[in-house]
């Protein structure tokens, strides 16, 4: 640790005067934005699929969408997110001619991805409503879906929030593999650093504060929502 | 108002409902009784479908509504039910609890008017309102229910912070607020305190004095007797007497219903 003055000397010299501060601006920026929009496309599809799964199956039509689903469920969830990323970046997006920058794919996949999980953490969360508010909503005539989206699952995210703030962490701390595809999020910035000055202790050192400040933040945000969404619940 | 023809209703391999032949007539208060797991209960939530018959008819208004592709949600905004259990929205205040479905079928009606009038199809023009005018007419028909059932007070409380049976009167004025033709109850005082029972049953029995058509699942022997025009006896899945509560109570033919008597009363 002797000189551990000089390491951070050489890290603040590259990161300020440098200018690489812009990378890690850039990164983070990139980072927030991949999980932030990988977490709103993955709840809206996991709220569907939820919704599907929980769906009266006396049809044959939504027997054949809760099939689809399981499918897109047990793949999104039994590979890993990094070779679904590459698979996408390399494979499928060619194959199908689409040009999409790495950032946007990453922003799908992890879409895509999340919304395998976050189907599940809601399809708990819809069974853990009491199922009268079910039958209540249907008694008045109000149809499955109407009954669904005003009743059940405003309740139902009440109880799964702390398990979608989890959700998001994993979200924000998985971003650190977009690199593989060639996106600059807050790795990429570190990496980049560190390769510079021959000098990887400080800056990777910085990367995990900086992840943990962000972790911390959401944290708190999720505790103040949380608290916002119970003003219903106190009873007497 | 109500018929229904040789319902059978079965819980996978177990038969719970075993050819029930009933009619409820516009003004009728029927009074279903029976020990537990006669199929009382199933029989009531299988006029308005929430349990689907296996087989049978239940006719509402002339409309099978047993047939699987009758819509419905229609039926259901005319034949409202009341739960043991409340089932009041939890995420609702009390206010919007009495809205919630009425705004949401007068917006539906609307939106249906609207596109047929720019088809040029045939039209109601009073479905044409705007949200607005909807929100605030189910707002003033609520705040009339609430203050019928003395609750107007509580308006802007959330189901949680209301007893029992505060809870059941919402729910009862709740249903109201669709201006049904038939009210189901369901066991309406069974989940209730003692001392809470009778404010319920004073609503019920209001009903009654108006002529709203009635059929309700209970215990309330007191209420059949006092209120009841027809007391319907059922047990092992089928209706072994029917009748008058006079006749009923005061002069029970079958054995099995002397024995429910003799126990409950």
């Amino acid at each position: 640790m002797g000189n551990f003055g000089l390491r951070l000397e050489t890290f603040w010299h590259e990161f300020y005067t440098n200018g690489a501060y812009n990378n890690v601006l850039e990164g983070l920026q990139n980072t927030l934005i991949i999980a932030v929009m990988g977490l709103v496309i993955g709840s809206v599809i996991g709220t569907l699929i939820a919704a599907v799964r929980v769906m009266p199956k006396y049809r044959i039509f939504p027997r054949i969408l809760d099939f689809i689903c399981s499918i897109y469920v047990s793949f999104f969830r039994g590979t890993p997110m990094v070779v679904q990323l590459l698979v996408f970046y390399y494979v499928l997006f060619p194959l199908m001619g689409i040009k999409m920058s790495s950032v946007m794919v990453s922003i799908m996949v992890f879409g895509l991805n999340s919304g395998a999980y976050i189907s599940e953490i809601m399809r708990g969360g819809i069974l853990s409503v009491d199922p009268g508010q079910m039958e209540g909503g249907r008694a008045m005539g109000l149809s499955f879906s109407a009954t669904m989206i005003k009743i059940v699952i405003p309740q139902a995210v009440k109880n799964i929030l702390p398990t979608m703030g989890n959700e998001f962490i994993t979200l924000i701390k998985e971003t650190s593999i977009v690199s593989f595809v060639g996106a600059s999020d807050l790795y990429k910035a570190f990496n980049l650093m560190g390769s510079n000055t021959y000098e990887f202790m400080v800056p990777y050192l910085a990367m995990a504060i900086i992840y943990i400040i962000l972790v911390l933040l959401i944290t708190l945000l999720i505790k103040v929502m949380e608290r916002r969404l119970r003003k219903s619940d106190k009873s007497m | 108002m109500i018929r229904v023809c040789n319902l059978h209703k079965s819980f996978g391999d177990l038969p719970v409902l075993r050819g029930i032949d009933l009619t409820i007539e516009k003004g009728e208060i029927v009074v279903i009784l029976g020990p537990s797991g006669s199929g009382k209960s199933t029989l009531l939530r299988c006029l308005n479908c929430m349990e689907d018959p296996t087989s049978g008819n239940i006719y509402f208004h002339d409309v099978d509504i047993a047939d699987m592709s009758v819509d419905i949600n229609i039926h259901r905004q005319k034949m409202c039910m009341v739960f043991q259990h409340f089932n009041l929205f939890n995420n609702k205040n009390v206010l919007q609890n009495l809205t919630l479905a009425p705004v949401y079928v007068a917006k539906k009606k609307a939106r249906k008017a609207r596109i047929a009038k720019l088809f040029g199809k045939k039209y109601c023009a009073d479905d044409i309102r705007s949200t607005k005018e909807i929100v605030a007419e189910a707002e003033k028909t609520a705040m009339e229910l609430l203050a019928r059932v003395g609750l107007q007070d509580k308006a802007k409380e959330y189901p949680a912070k209301l007893s029992g049976g505060q809870k059941q009167r919402v729910a009862i004025v709740r249903a109201l607020a669709m201006k049904p033709d038939v009210m189901l109850f369901d066991e309406p005082t069974s989940a209730l305190d003692p001392e809470m029972v009778g404010e319920v049953l004073e609503v019920m029995k209001d009903l009654a004095r108006e002529g709203m058509t009635m059929a309700v699942v209970t215990h309330e022997m007191g209420f059949a007797r006092e209120v009841a025009t027809k007391v319907v006896f059922v047990d092992e899945g089928v209706i072994v007497e029917e009748g008058t509560p006079e006749e009923i109570f005061n002069n029970p033919k079958s054995e099995r219903l002397r024995d429910f008597f003799a126990k409950v009363i």
